[in-house]
């Protein structure tokens, strides 16, 4: 069955809550109240629930622990917003020397390239030399030359991983 | 709140900062929680069953209060607004796995020194409350908890709670009903 919401309702709340039910009530509103269902759920449930709040604000000052106080609250988030203001200042940073770093990388790989045909007569020397002695060696040679680029790309990797790993992990 | 590593220099740069930066003075802030502290952690203590966590909670409700850009016509409003971040919280919180949650009852525990004192009726009825309540959804029991044991206004709650003052008579009276089901003799409870 669907009941009707009471327009007194908020009245009656109000009169349980500063305490004044029953004897400080008014006649009319009291004996509607008492009257209309809806009306003594909400004294039942306002007052019990009301109970309970006023419980558990005396039973704050029994706990071990106190509540913090308004100048430790404030210094802690003073302190907080700092250091967020702190980190959010050095995110660019962080960013620069990324950004650097692969520059770096970069350039590095670059170099290599340029330099690479100054370097392959070298390794024409050691190939010729190794070929008569091991020519398993000979032929390892033969495929890092063949696939330099390669071997540089992965070997760069090798290298900035795990210091990136390391920035990362250090930032968490 | 997580844990940062400030100089003394810093810190006290942070003072001076908070002072510019948050958008009421130390004096102010002082005031307001001395007012709303007891209520606001005894409404999120209800809402997670979890006084440590209440502690842990409201020191976070208030930092947000204090980093937020909203401007507020008077207290009331700064006041519904730190029980809408609160409320937030308890969610967030509920919504995390369960393994990092604790169970919504230590009411009993509370009760001990009522029961010491001769008043196992009021401490049983509390208990009795407290089982009914955790039976409720969290919204209700936020609704609930706003409407009859602060004494909030139907427009304040749906400020609080994010909903149109419209449906919150419709919603708030579904609630009690449901509440006083739980707590009826039949079920156990203790609405007379």
């Amino acid at each position: 069955m669907t009941r009707r919401i009471c327009e007194h309702e908020p009245a009656v709340t109000q009169v349980v809550l500063s305490r004044r039910w029953p004897d400080g009530c008014e006649q009319e509103l009291r004996a509607h109240a008492e009257a209309c269902e809806e009306c003594r759920e909400v004294v039942a449930i306002a007052a019990l629930l009301r109970e309970d709040y006023d419980h558990a604000r005396e039973a704050i000052g029994r706990r071990d622990v106190p509540l913090p106080s308004a100048g430790q609250i404030w210094w802690r988030a003073a302190v907080h917003a700092r250091a967020e203001a702190v980190q959010a200042a050095a995110r660019p940073l962080v960013w620069g020397y990324g950004v650097a770093a692969a520059c770096l990388i970069g350039l590095l790989v670059a170099g290599i390239g340029v330099m690479w045909p100054s370097v392959l007569p070298a390794f024409d020397r050691v190939g010729a030399l190794t070929a008569r002695f091991a020519p398993t060696a000979d032929m390892v040679l033969a495929t890092l030359r063949a696939q330099m680029p390669i071997v540089i790309g992965v070997a760069a990797c090798l290298i900035a991983a795990p210091i990136a790993l390391y920035y990362a992990l250090r930032e968490e | 709140m997580s844990s940062f590593v400030l100089t003394d220099r810093e810190r006290l740069l942070a003072l001076e900062e908070a002072e510019r930066t948050f958008p009421m003075s130390e004096d102010e802030f002082r005031a307001f929680y001395e007012l709303t502290a007891r209520p606001v952690w005894v409404y999120i203590n209800r809402m997670t069953g979890d006084g440590r966590l209440a502690d842990d909670l409201l020191q976070e409700a208030y930092y947000r209060l204090l980093r937020t850009k909203a401007t507020f016509e008077s207290d009331d409003h700064r006041r519904n607004y730190l029980y809408r971040i609160a409320t937030n919280l308890v969610h967030d919180h509920r919504r995390r796995p369960r393994a990092d949650r604790e169970p919504l009852l230590d009411d009993e525990r509370e009760a001990a020194p009522d029961v010491a004192g001769g008043n196992e009726s009021r401490a049983a009825r509390r208990i009795d409350l407290a089982r009914a309540m955790a039976r409720m959804k969290p919204r209700e029991r936020s609704m609930l908890w706003l409407a009859y044991a602060h004494g909030c206004s139907h427009e304040e709650i749906a400020e609080v709670l994010g909903l149109k003052t419209s449906s919150l008579k419709a919603l708030l009276h579904r609630a009690r009903r449901r509440l006083a089901g739980f707590l009826t003799p039949d079920a156990g409870g203790g609405l007379e």
